[in-house]
């Protein structure tokens, strides 16, 4: 009995191996017809075989497959831990183009979605092998056919575009273009949005911006910048999880801040807005942030529900 | 498809369809379910040995039939006869009269288990998977988007209807009854 049973297994393993080589168009079809001749154990092995491939082209599972990918699945720690740390070292993000596995693969021709909660950072392969970081609070869709597109449709993305034939196209409220292959970090603000180039370059509409600048739209007025080291390094460290403030006003960096807190933090006197503060902090640890905001500036914190407030330690 | 025979078509249309309800009535008659799986699998090689199938008329009632026949076989041979098999035996009627449709459509449970197993396949193999079935890109296609050898796109095939095979086989066997038909309730009845 059990002899037979693994015969089975063996038999339908061989039907698997007979169609596959069939469809790929390996197959000796003739080797074929006898093997499937020679018993109709075989021939009924392999007509289980073709029903079960039949059910993988019906047409409902396009659609199934395409819902499947609105499943928040569990970030790539791995992905993630890796550009981080090349991240950190200085930015060398054109050296990952090569990573390969590990990353999520959400391979539908339909426009598939990915997005983070607030707080949430994730790392995403997109089909092409070029890969997309989101941070906080953001979400993007993207089709790759004889195009590939990315649309952001919320918050701030790193795009690592890979090579292809096929041109890369961004699209986002502010900013629309066409990127080549390089290292890109996108971010769309209330008031208009930024594209940093960090490698490569973008077209936007009659506008080339080349690595080592960026495209910052605001209120819709159009400036293109050059980057200085540092500003590269602040508007990119939250890919390693982290946040640098260079002299940022209080209020500035306590918007910034925010983005990443369930719990806002919340300043009570406006006139601390405009204390100048330095320093890097981890986006998910605010603690840190409040202990040197005490220490170093005299500015208290207090709880109230689900608010954190600021106010200065001696009034 | 060269490759694809009427018998193929017509087995998948009319026989496969009911593949886990076979397999439950062969589990209810020897219990064992490799054993039960042996019946099933003689079941459908006899099916093979026909040259008259295309004049069936209730192909799955008819695979029913023979699968009760190869259990009686089993039995007759076996040292001990279990009564209550026996009892399940000469009591079970298949209704063969009406015809099966023509086309018996995956029911919306066994569409979520290949959904659910295509999920669960690493993204290279599903990604293959996908362009080649659900795009219906011819493979050097595949190979192509894929940035692969062809060899490779049916590597990934291979596995995935393997793994597909055993997913959905292992689902069949832990499924619980989803329709009843009317023999199955006799069934029932007759050993309470």
């Amino acid at each position: 009995m059990g002899d037979a049973r693994k015969t089975g297994a063996e038999l339908n393993e061989r039907a698997i191996d007979w169609l596959v080589a069939l469809d790929c168009g390996t197959a000796d079809e003739q080797a074929f017809d006898a093997w499937r001749a020679a018993d109709p154990r075989h021939a009924a092995a392999f007509a289980q075989v073709a029903a079960t491939w039949r059910r993988t082209a019906d047409p409902r599972l396009g659609p199934l497959l395409d819902q499947s990918v609105e499943d928040p699945r569990e970030p790539e720690p791995v992905v993630q831990r890796t550009w981080s740390r090349r991240a950190a070292v200085g930015g060398v993000f054109a050296a990952v183009l090569g990573l390969g596995a590990g990353g999520t693969m959400l391979a539908w021709p339909a426009r598939a979605h990915a997005e983070t909660a607030v707080g949430e950072r994730r790392s995403i392969r997109l089909p092409d092998g070029s890969h997309a970081m989101l941070n906080t609070d953001t979400r993007i869709a993207w089709r790759f056919g004889d195009e590939r597109t990315v649309w952001v449709e919320r918050g701030e993305v790193a795009l690592l575009v890979g090579p292809s034939r096929q041109p890369f196209r961004v699209h986002s409220d502010p900013i629309d273009g066409r990127l080549s292959t390089g290292s890109y970090s996108l971010r769309i603000e209330p008031t208009g949005g930024r594209l940093l180039v960090l490698s490569g370059q973008a077209t936007i509409g009659a506008e080339t911006v080349r690595a080592g600048n960026g495209l910052f739209i605001n209120n819709g007025g159009t400036e293109i910048a050059t980057l200085s080291p540092d500003a590269i390094t602040s508007a990119t460290a939250w890919q390693a999880g982290k946040i640098v403030f260079d002299g940022m006003p209080l209020g500035r960096a306590i918007t910034e801040f925010n983005r990443y807190l369930p719990d806002k933090i919340v300043l009570q006197q406006p006139d601390l807005a405009t204390t100048r503060l330095g320093g890097e902090f981890r986006t998910d640890d605010p603690a840190n942030f409040l202990i040197a905001l005490r220490d170093g500036f005299d500015i208290d914190n207090r709880r109230q529900g689900d608010r954190i407030l600021l106010f200065r330690k001696h009034d | 498809m060269a490759w694809l025979r009427d018998i193929d078509i017509w087995f998948a249309d009319h026989v496969y369809p009911y593949h886990a309800q076979t397999r439950r009535y062969a589990i209810s008659l020897v219990r064992q379910p490799d054993e039960a799986e042996e019946l099933v699998q003689e079941a459908y090689a006899r099916l093979f040995a026909l040259s008259d199938w295309a004049a069936i008329a209730n192909p799955h009632a008819f695979t029913m039939r023979i699968v009760r026949n190869l259990a009686i076989e089993r039995f007759r041979r076996a040292e001990v006869v279990r009564l209550d098999q026996s009892a399940i035996l000469h009591t079970l009627e298949i209704a063969d009269q009406h015809p099966t449709p023509d086309v018996v459509a995956m029911d919306r449970s066994e569409l979520d288990r290949v959904v659910s197993a295509m999920r669960e396949m690493p993204p290279r193999m599903r990604e293959a998977l996908h362009l080649r079935r659900i795009e219906g890109l011819p493979p050097p296609e595949v190979a192509e988007r894929m940035g692969i050898c062809v060899s490779t796109v049916e590597t990934h095939l291979n596995k995935a209807l393997r793994l597909l095979m055993r997913t959905l086989n292992r689902q069949d066997a832990r499924a619980k009854t989803e329709r009843e038909f009317g023999w199955e309730t006799r069934e029932r009845r007759e050993r309470s």
